[in-house]
Formats: structure tokens, sequence, C-alpha cells
């Protein structure tokens, strides 16, 4: 991802650095360093938002964004941090790319933030007794986790968690989503899931189908173009593999475990009518059968055992 | 003199996240360069993201 990133900013400073007025000499001190160094969702926020500013011909806001880039230091490790606990700028793009309603990712008050890191700190404690690879590879595939507080109101349009392909590597929580270890641990694998395939998806789609053409979801009641399914029915999977190998440990106390029971049977109903949608209208392409291949494949051996 | 729109030196196949974008590039270019604000940005994700797999998928997590 970091090399695509690289190259297309390297194309953007050859077609259009002049014009904006930005330095060949930063932008190749840039992508030497987006090459060589684990980069912040920022960066590839920065990125996508320069594409669109070049696009409006807005010269100001892309030698803005061009400074921005510049400016970016690289990632030191997975932080995590409340959504407001950044420069305005930042803010302004989480709340933009991350959910069509940005008011719905309010600050949380203190005592709620400090529960949710609690929650994810004692998350990847029970994923490393647990489940230490996927502890791992979550820590190498998010390098920000960004708590917000979604409504209070039981009634209102909600949130567990989201992830964004333009803000690679950053999962948005909602500390009021989840309420214990286990959900928390649930929802990095999920989340991380996401950003797995949109590192996947740097090579190709996964599917052929038009994007207006609509499905059921087996996670939200509204329809989703089948991208969102496969997507959808992939962490599924990943959600069910957690618990599988959380349990298999035995660090699960019995409250966790009759919880993980009752998970795993909603997530095998879910991935089956997710399948069932992907098996009857997606055009997968090599990319997106091989990764669903997998998640069948482990589903199919999960559930006989 | 006028100076040439800088979208006119893009090809988006040159750029990661664009580069998927088959059909409607022009629509999408319009939709871009025809509306201000924050909410271009995420004009552009939806129809980017629905095409690469991102946008929808990373927003499962909502409930409707």
């Amino acid at each position: 991802m970091r090399g695509r990133l690289a190259d297309s900013v390297d194309y953007l400073g050859a077609s259009t650095g002049e014009a904006i007025g930005v330095d060949r000499g930063d932008v190749a001190r840039l992508t030497a360093r987006l090459r060589a160094e684990r980069q912040t969702p920022h960066a590839f926020g920065a990125y996508y938002d320069l594409v669109i500013a070049i696009e409006r011909d807005d010269r100001d806001e892309a030698r803005r964004l061009f400074d921005e880039l510049l400016g970016q230091a690289p990632s030191r490790g997975l932080t995590i941090a409340s959504i407001e606990d950044r420069p305005q700028h930042e803010l302004e793009r989480y709340r933009r790319m991350f959910l069509d309603e940005p008011g719905l990712a309010a600050e949380p008050g203190p005592a709620l933030l400090d529960d949710c890191h609690k929650r994810i700190a004692a998350a990847f404690a029970l994923l490393d007794a647990g489940f230490p690879q996927l502890a791992a590879e979550i820590r190498e595939l998010l390098v920000e986790i960004i708590v917000a507080a979604g409504p209070e109101d039981p009634k209102a349009l909600t949130f567990d968690g989201a992830s964004h392909y333009m803000l690679w590597g950053a999962t948005l929580l909602n500390a009021r989503g989840q309420t214990n270890i286990l959900d928390t641990a649930q929802a990095l694998a999920h989340e991380s899931g996401h950003n797995l395939l949109f590192g996947h998806c740097a090579a190709g789609p996964l599917a052929d189908n038009a994007e207006d053409e609509l499905f059921a979801s087996p996670l939200r009641a509204d329809p989703r173009p089948m991208d969102g399914i496969i997507h959808a029915t992939y962490v599924i999977a990943r959600m069910h593999q957690t618990l599988n190998r959380l349990l298999a440990a035995g660090v699960l106390d019995a409250g966790q475990t009759a919880a993980a029971r009752a998970d795993l049977a909603a997530h095998e109903r879910n991935f089956g009518a997710g399948d069932r949608v992907v098996r009857e209208g997606a055009r997968l392409t090599e990319l997106g059968d091989q990764l669903l291949s997998g998640a069948r494949a482990y589903m199919a051996t999960a559930v006989a055992a | 003199m006028t100076k040439r729109p800088l979208s006119s030196q893009l090809d988006w196949n040159n750029l990661l996240g664009f580069d998927q974008i088959t059909g409607d590039r022009d629509t999408i270019r319009t939709e871009i360069t025809g509306r201000l604000g924050a909410k271009v940005g995420n004009k552009v994700g939806n129809k980017v993201g629905a095409k690469i797999g991102a946008k929808i998928g990373a927003k499962a997590g909502i409930k409707a």
C-alpha cells in the first residue's frame, strides 16, 4: 500500500507539481519516506483529499495538502486516542470519511473514554493469551484506533465500528458500541479485517458487480453493493475464528464462554446468509474468489468440528 | 491566458484508489468539480469505495 501510495504521489508531483508550486526534490524526499516508513492514516487521507482538490482545480488547497503530506510524521506504532484529540483538519477528515453522518461520532466524556481504553487493552490481552497470531496481525494492520461516542438514544442510527480505505490503518470504535471485553476483541477482529481487505483491494476489486447492484446484507438492514456483502461475509468468518480460538485456548471465563457460544451460532447463521448472497449474485474476481474460499474453508471446517 | 485545468492532467489509472473506476469517470469528475466542501470527498468516497469494496464494507458495523 505504501509503495502504491508513493507511486501515486510521485505521479501527482510529476503531472501537477509545477502548477501547484511543489518542488520536485520535496516530492522525491516524500515518496522515499512513504516507501521506507510506516505511515499514519492521514498520509492516505491527505493523498485522497489532494487528488480531489486537483480534480476541483483548487490549487491552494492542493498545495496545502501537499504540504500536509510533506509534514507527515511516520507512524510509531498503534495509538489509541479520542476523536477530537488531534488537529482540526484531521478531526474534520475523520468525521467526513468514516461516517455518512459525521455528527454520529461525538467526543466521548473522560469516564467513557477511560472505560473504552481499558476494554481495548483487556481485549488485546485476551487475544494475546488466546489467539496471539491475530493480536499481532491487528497491531500490524491498525495504526490508530479512534474512540468516539455514538448516540445515546437506543432508537438512533448508530455504529459499532467503521473503517475506510481512504484512511488505511485507522479504525473508529464507538465507545458505547461494545460494553464488554469479548465484544471489543470481536470488534478489533472485524474492523482490522476490513483494513486487511482494503490492502488486498489495492491490487483489484473483489467482484465485478456494478456499484448500483444491491443485495441483502447479513449485517445491515439496508441493501448493499456486492463488495459490501463480501466484506461483511469475510469479517463474520474472522469474528467466528476469533471466538473459536479463544474458546479452544481456554482463556474465557464462564460468562464469556456462554456469550462466545451464542455469538458463534449467530456468526454461523450470518456467514451462511452472506455466503448465499455471494454465491447467487457475485461475479467474483480471482482475488475475491481466493479470499472468500479461505473464509469458506475455515467455516466449513469449524462448523463440522 | 487561461490555465489548463489540473484535472485534465491526471490519468486515474496511475492513482491508488481511483484506478479501479472504469465506467463513469466523467460523471464522477463532474460531481467533484461541480460541488464544493466536505460532501465532495464523501461523494468520491462513495463512488470509489463502492467499486473497490471499501466504503460499503467499511461501514458494515453501522446499524441501520
